[in-house]
């Protein structure tokens, strides 16, 4: 895996945070992916190696899912110094994608935020290419719906 | 999408921050590339036109030997000596380009120092050229069952001045137009190749087959003492970029 891994923690423990929404545990969670991962070698020099890393991540927080207790997403949006416009339009694509069905808030973290190619997505989802555009492009239409248009142009 | 929706979306999905990521990257037991995943890597890196243009000088000339149009096999070889300057051209470039682009923090970054970088390249262009050359001088070989260390030394004199003269070049130059001066040695080499092999065919008989293992001798010994210089440098390189970080 050439990629940093730094990098690739944050972006796990997102992912993580976002499937269970529960600090502490996401990153146990995150940190048990990358112990798994290191522990089959053979997986890293071959196929798409990102993609099984988010696999492994994924199945842990289902397992988990399924005993942990549920958290309230805390909204710690007050970085000191962001601006006002900044923060109004975070705060109102944060709450648009909220909407949006879990399967698709899946999609767009792994597409825009860990910034996975629509291949890896697949193989981590189990989707057909054609699903993932599918998902992706109404997710977005859908956010243009509830977004002012102010907000993303 | 707009730039501006792509990256308010990449900040929609934040969480809190990791409180023992520190401690569990510093601890944690990954497993480590070997020197062979190194060089295979540094194949990647390589650019494509490198390996393009040694074909597209080779291949010709080995359908035209192989098509028996000719039945002057060393006739054929100044037409494949004056190209193989630019083969050297490309691999010369290649292993400037790190160097003139300033990419120093390449050996702050990586694991493998900046001259283990140019090293593993030269290493992988310097070993696609012996297989090329070697393909070529058996070709003419089976077919015209021309001398191997005469056809060998014919055709590594015009390529390693070539060689020579970029690396020295480049040594000496700190120019990011470096590249342009190679490709006038090489177009410079190439000329003078061709038009002395024509004008002057008994350059290539036996009679004058001492000079050319002279010739092969220094010029062998100029490039890889410009090789060692060029990699010299690199470590020079790194000092500068930690005295302007």
């Amino acid at each position: 895996m050439s990629v940093s891994l730094q990098e690739q923690y944050d972006k796990i423990y997102k992912y993580c945070y976002f499937k269970i929404k529960n600090a502490t545990l996401a990153e146990d969670l995150t940190q048990e992916t990358f112990l798994r991962f290191f522990s089959q070698n053979n997986y890293i020099s071959r196929g798409t190696p990102l993609a099984y890393l988010y696999t492994i991540a994924k199945n842990l927080c289902i397992d988990a899912y399924r005993k942990a207790i549920e958290q309230p997403l805390s909204e710690d949006i007050s970085d000191g110094d962001a601006a006002i416009n900044t923060l109004e339009t975070t705060i109102s694509v944060k709450a648009a994608v909220a909407t949006l069905p879990q399967d698709v808030q899946e999609i767009f973290l792994l597409r825009f935020s860990s910034e996975l190619s629509v291949k890896e997505i697949c193989e981590i989802t189990g989707l057909s290419r054609f699903a993932v555009r599918r998902k992706i492009n109404g997710g977005l239409e859908k956010l243009k719906l509830v977004i002012r248009e102010e907000d993303y142009l | 999408m707009s730039k501006k929706l792509k990256e308010t979306l990449k900040t929609a999905f934040d969480a809190p921050m990791p409180i023992r990521k520190s401690e569990f990257l510093l601890s944690v037991n990954f497993p480590k590339s070997t020197r062979f995943d190194f060089l295979l890597a540094q194949i990647g890196y390589i650019r494509k036109r490198v390996w393009i243009v040694a074909l597209l000088a080779i291949i010709p000339a080995l359908m035209i030997l192989f098509s028996g149009i000719t039945e002057n096999v060393l006739g054929l070889v100044w037409v494949v000596s004056s190209l193989l300057p630019f083969i050297a051209l490309m691999g010369i470039t290649e292993i400037a380009r790190s160097a003139s682009h300033n990419m120093a923090e390449l050996e702050i970054s990586c694991k493998y120092s900046f001259s283990h970088v140019i090293l593993a390249r030269l290493g992988i262009i310097g070993f696609t050229n012996m297989i090329m050359f070697t393909v070529v001088i058996a070709s003419f070989r089976m077919v015209g069952g021309v001398d191997v260390l005469r056809l060998g030394t014919y055709l590594f004199v015009p390529f390693l001045l070539t060689c020579s003269l970029s690396l020295f070049a480049l040594n000496r130059l700190r120019s990011k137009e470096s590249a342009y001066i190679c490709g006038g040695i090489s177009c410079f080499v190439s000329i003078c190749n061709a038009f002395i092999s024509n004008q002057y065919r008994s350059a290539l008989s036996n009679e004058y087959m001492m000079f050319w293992v002279i010739a092969f001798c220094v010029l062998l010994i100029w490039t890889v003492g410009e090789i060692i210089k060029l990699i010299r440098k690199t470590e020079e390189y790194q000092w500068n970029s930690s005295l302007t970080a």
